[in-house]
């Protein structure tokens, strides 16, 4: 057992895993991870079961330190991490000392949400059987908050530090590349103008930074719908929603459960994972696609981190 | 009933139905309940939302067996085969003190209807509600339909914080905050008894899809009293 002492937290760093099920008919917020390749892969680094709760920060700033020797590795977005002033190599597992102090630093422009592991895990409750953090309840992680100077974490087991693994260069997502977002139609598509669903398919867009775990504002040409109010609809994870003004908004997985603008159909879940980590400014095209080719993707996704 | 392929792994039934004339919501939550039965331990979530339900499926759900979507029209049609309503919603009823130290835009609402502040309150009271859907934020109900005197558009500046419990109001719907939220909602009231309760890990919220639910007056020193006692 070891102690984790953050020493830095400054912008958004919580405790988050696979989120929670079964209960957005309650009005519970999904939650969980932004981007779960980062996060399969930081918990796969350290020997971890990858659905192993990790913290997720948000654009760096955040330091920690621990008491005895932990295995962790670092993967997502590229903060210029640094051990002790060295800067350390993400995306591969490596041994933290205690006296040591692990830092991520500022952002360089490649991704927003960086996976820090520990072998082992953290010894957080469980609420509604997940570990992930939803300040607006108050729920999960740590106290329901945020992570904050001071705060302690505590890793589950000791364990035999293992070898260090480093993730193959291939394998290592660029974050900082334009975005092509497919889109399964649905919801309100077939009812907006074939106008609108041009401008939608084929102007460039580009990510904004109003942006947060509940969602992505996207700058570009407005999306008319031209019709009245709707009926709120159940939000489906990628829901793209058209504001009053024709914003495009990409609803993340903090989303709320219910949803009052119309809405263009779901981004593709893989797609999901790449937009999360694209700065603001970051260009994107929208395709339309069909569910059935993409959850045969998204099962071939899971089945390699060997999740059902 | 529509079902449509929403996502990789999700459904949206679409149930006939307007703003004017809402599918009942008990229906879509025995429909949602078949989905639930008829999956077991393979369904992620489904969230009925006044007339669409939502269907979420794990990854399993494809891989043999039955196809997912003939699953969810059986259940489909085993609901249009119930002639009458097997299940009766459940009646709930919520203490709700009207005082002005907890009604902002009591005042207002009633001026705007053309009532008294006691002929607001009396309407609010005498209706029961349906909750067409959970949303918003844990435990928070969209219940309606309003009684027409009390209908206004939502306020055009939203609050930043709206404390707990608070009974609100706007459009058809009426609702109590089961957190301290930010909402555009006109404030009636507050209830002293919690609508999300995070340490009943089986059933944290008092009110679900589907229920009947109607306010009960109380004056202040019953809302203290029922606060202290929630409290302990």
């Amino acid at each position: 057992m070891a102690k984790l002492t953050i020493t830095r937290a400054d912008f958004f760093a919580s405790i988050q895993d696979m989120g929670r099920q079964r209960t957005q008919h309650l009005g519970l917020a999904q939650s969980g991870v932004a981007d779960e390749y980062s996060f399969f892969r930081a918990n796969y680094l350290v020997g971890n079961a990858v659905t192993t709760p990790v913290i997720e920060v948000i654009t760096g700033f955040f330091s920690l330190t621990t008491d005895s020797p932990v295995t962790m590795a670092l993967t997502g977005a590229d903060m210029s991490a640094r051990v002790n002033n060295a800067p350390l190599s993400p995306w591969q597992s490596f041994v933290l000392m205690p006296g040591k102090v692990l830092e991520l630093n500022n952002t360089t422009g490649r991704g927003i949400y960086s996976y820090l592991a520990v072998k082992g895990g953290f010894d957080i409750p469980l609420s509604f059987k997940s570990a992930s953090t939803v300040v607006r309840e108050n729920l999960g992680g740590y106290h329901g908050r945020t992570l904050a100077a001071g705060d302690v974490l505590t890793t589950i087991l000791p364990r035999p530090l293992g070898p260090t693994l480093a993730t193959p260069a291939d394998q290592i997502p660029q974050f900082d590349k334009p975005l092509k977002l497919r889109i399964m139609p649905g919801y309100d598509h077939d009812n907006f103008p074939e106008e609108s669903k041009k401008v939608l398919f084929t102007s460039e867009y580009a990510t904004s930074n109003k942006m947060d775990r509940t969602g992505i504002r996207l700058s570009g040409p407005p999306v008319i719908w031209g019709q009245g109010d709707i009926l709120s609809k159940p939000v489906a994870l990628g829901v793209v929603q058209i504001t009053n003004d024709g914003t495009p908004v990409v609803l993340l997985k903090e989303r709320q459960s219910t949803g009052g603008y119309p809405m263009m159909g779901v981004v593709s879940r893989l797609d999901l994972f790449k937009l999360v980590q694209a700065f603001p400014d970051t260009p994107l095209h929208f395709s339309l696609a069909d569910p059935v080719r993409l959850r045969s993707e998204l099962m071939r996704f899971y089945n390699f981190w060997g999740l059902p | 009933m529509k079902i449509e392929v929403l996502s990789e792994f999700s459904y949206l039934i679409r149930f006939p139905g307007d703003k004017t004339c809402l599918p009942e919501p008990i229906t879509l939550g025995i429909a949602a309940q078949l989905i639930r039965d008829a999956f077991d331990d393979t369904w992620v979530e489904v969230v009925p939302v006044f007339a669409d339900l939502l269907v979420t499926l794990s990854g399993r759900s494809f891989i043999d067996g039955e196809d997912p979507e003939s699953i969810i029209s059986g259940c489909l049609e085993k609901l249009e085969r119930q002639d009458e309503v097997l299940v009766e919603p459940r009646v709930i009823e919520i203490p709700a003190c009207y005082d002005e130290e907890f009604s902002d835009d009591l005042e207002e609402i009633a001026e705007k209807g053309g009532i008294s502040i006691g002929e607001a309150v009396r309407l609010h009271t005498e209706q029961t509600y349906r909750v067409y859907a959970m949303g918003f934020c844990a435990g928070f109900a969209y219940m309606g339909d309003l009684p027409d005197p009390l209908r206004q558009p939502r306020r055009s500046s939203p609050r930043t914080k709206i404390p707990v419990g608070s009974v609100a109001i706007a459009d058809f719907m009426t609702a109590v905050y089961p957190l301290a939220m930010p909402g555009g909602w006109h404030i009636i009231g507050r209830c002293p008894i919690p609508l999300f309760n995070p340490h009943d890990q089986d059933n944290p919220t008092l009110l679900r899809a589907g229920d009947k639910v109607r306010f009960r007056p109380i004056d202040r020193d019953e809302f203290y009293k029922l606060k202290a006692k929630w409290r302990n």
